[in-house]
């Protein structure tokens, strides 16, 4: 079997080994603030953010798609001197990349992000740094903190879009599940930390994973989701909310599937240099939908608020076959204006 | 290059603090200096000329009338003017006595005998007396976006500056919502971003020195801070900080806010 067996007190030296070979990013506290960041060390892993039930504030696409990125660099006589892949090589000093803890909804939130960077058109800044990313996930056995829906949104058991599984079978023991070559290199390349798996093992991660499907209810049904909301086009609804609402974009900005970014040039002093840069846009913002002879889109705030749950719940799902929610809950929790996205959803389906 | 932009930068009734910061691009300024010729910084130099000015930087607003003539006739040499700083953009802290009663301003500045003695017209923002053509935010003034300034005119066009909220940069940098977590009045979600969310990256409320961002949800705010128990008064304070002679703020002011605080008044021209 190729599933191995590693011991809750051998994870930091997992991530110890890990460091010697790989940028390794996994889960800590930066001014009191749940993030996702580099760590030299195991000592600098904050392993309770991943067990007690925490959610990082941003999610791993921090790490594809971050605030702010050069995507390339350009001088006036020369060209482009740095390219997208020198760049990100650089940002990785070289390295691959482990980004360690990933929740199963936000291995579920790569992958919405990583069909659309790569069908669509693709981003070689994305993908760069994408494909030398290894995720090592930290299975969820039940809700992890109240403004959690990620059964409702199908995407607590994603079946790709990380590389191990780490499940845990018992206070002291986790499975590791591997689930790509670069997963199997893992469990291949420190046989020490990992042993294997014994007929009793085998049972308990049955047991463990009827616990998981026992554990996750569903608060609201999304089949037909699509069209309810489509058919909610006028509904009172939307003003509703955009009575509430900010429009400060936090949402969407620690939302693990919003991709939407603005391009800007940034030029030296001698006007010799310069460099592309993209940074997050919010489909929340005035200017997002702006184009040239001042015509907008989307003028008033309700186009703006509604449009958003149209790309996600229409849009998305019609054109890739999921949504582009998975249920984290993040813009609840971190929504000045305390606007929780289910009820919207029910709201619009008429459930609430 | 065949002659050098002529550059000015002048202050009005403000702290100087934009022309502190300018002075402040220690690293950047000697190459600034290969690209532009400055020719009037009476902060920082001795034989200022008066003009004619390429691009001519105004800090400060204007309280009287021969600060108004000074400013006209500035206007006049200059071929492109930008406001910089609060003051000279929305008005500034010295704005919040637009909105109080002038007679008793007067007298608590100046002293009951005095106050006819004093000439000081309304707070004025710069495009109230000229034409402005750009606008460069921040107390004091963001030095990178005025350096950003010289050089986009230098290859011919201006800069965009954000026009969304702080909020967006303070997620960007990961920072902990003061506002949401610790009921801190953080005026962030409706102030323009620019200053990398510079107060909430050291745990300090956003002041609003950068104005209202486009289409600023004050109602909304305004209620949140209700919410978190804040008082009309200091509701009054947080939003007219910097940003008396905001279009937003003196709408939201004056056609709502109003009716919880009676204590407004607006001196009319």
């Amino acid at each position: 079997m190729l599933s191995k067996i590693i011991s809750r007190q051998d994870l930091p030296k997992l991530i110890d080994a890990l460091t010697n070979d790989f940028l390794v990013i996994a889960p800590t506290y930066d001014k009191k603030v749940p993030t996702f960041s580099e760590v030299e060390s195991s000592s600098e892993v904050e392993f309770d953010i991943l067990f007690n039930e925490k959610l990082p504030m941003l999610p791993p696409k921090k790490v594809f798609l971050p605030a702010k990125q050069t995507v390339f660099k350009y001088n006036l006589i020369k060209g482009v001197t740095d390219s997208c892949d020198e760049i990100s090589d650089a940002v990785t000093h070289n390295k691959n990349v482990v980004i360690f803890g990933v929740s199963p909804c936000d291995v579920s939130g790569v992958g919405v992000l990583e069909r659309i960077f790569r069908d669509n058109y693709s981003d070689d800044v994305f993908l760069r740094l994408h494909d030398k990313t290894t995720i090592i996930s930290v299975n969820c056995l039940d809700h992890c903190y109240e403004n959690c829906f990620c059964e409702t949104m199908s995407s607590n058991d994603p079946k790709s879009g990380y590389d191990v599984m780490l499940t845990e079978i018992s206070k002291s023991k986790l499975i590791a599940v591997p689930n790509s070559d670069k997963g199997k290199k893992i469990l291949r390349d420190y046989p020490e930390l990992f042993s294997q798996i014994s007929e009793k093992d085998s049972e308990a991660y049955i047991d463990a994973l009827n616990l998981k499907n026992k554990n996750f209810k569903t608060e609201f049904l999304v089949e037909g989701l699509a069209s309810h909301v489509e058919d909610s086009f006028e509904s009172e609804i939307w003003k509703e909310f955009t009575e509430k609402c900010l429009f400060c974009g936090s949402c969407t900005f620690v939302c693990p599937t919003c991709y939407c970014y603005t391009v800007k040039e940034i030029v030296s002093v001698d006007l010799k240099d310069g460099e592309r840069q993209r940074e997050w846009d919010s489909c929340y913002f005035p200017e997002f939908a702006l184009v040239a002879g001042d015509h907008n889109f989307r003028e008033t705030k309700e186009q703006r608020f509604r449009y958003r749950y149209l790309h996600k719940f229409v849009d998305l799902p019609r054109r890739y076959n999921f949504e582009g929610c998975v249920g984290c809950g993040r813009c609840v929790t971190y929504c000045p204006a305390n606007i929780d996205v289910r009820d919207v959803l029910k709201k619009i389906i008429g459930v609430m | 290059m065949a002659s050098k932009p002529q550059i000015g930068i002048v202050g009005f009734t403000g702290c100087a603090g934009c022309q502190l910061s300018i002075l402040d691009l220690e690293n950047e300024l000697l190459d600034l200096l290969g690209l532009v010729d400055i020719i009037d910084f009476r902060m920082a130099m001795s034989g200022n000329k008066k003009g004619p000015y390429d691009i001519l930087f105004v800090e400060g607003s204007i309280v009287n009338k021969h600060q108004e003539e000074e400013l006209k006739e500035l206007r006049e040499k200059a071929k492109v003017l930008v406001a910089i700083g609060s003051c000279a953009s929305f008005g500034g802290p010295q704005a919040i006595r637009n909105y109080r009663d002038n007679k008793k301003t007067k007298i608590a500045q100046y002293g009951k005998d005095n106050i006819d003695k004093v000439e000081v017209i309304k707070v004025k923002p710069i495009n109230k007396v000229v034409k402005v053509d750009h606008y460069l935010l921040e107390c004091p003034v963001n030095k990178y976006e005025f350096l950003d300034f010289v050089k986009y005119y230098l290859v011919g066009g201006t800069p965009t500056l954000p026009n969304y909220p702080v909020c967006q940069q303070c997620k960007a940098k990961g920072n902990r919502c003061i506002f949401l977590e610790d009921g801190i009045m953080c005026m962030g979600p409706v102030i323009q971003a620019g200053c990398d969310a510079l107060c909430p990256s050291y745990g300090m409320p956003c002041d609003g020195c950068r104005g209202s961002t486009l289409e600023a949800a004050y109602d909304q705010q305004v209620q949140l801070m209700i919410e978190k128990g804040a008082s009309v008064e200091d509701i009054t304070r947080y939003i007219l900080k910097y940003n008396g002679e905001d279009k937003q703020v003196h709408e939201f002011l004056m056609e709502k806010w109003k009716e919880q605080d009676k204590k407004l008044v607006y001196q009319e021209d």
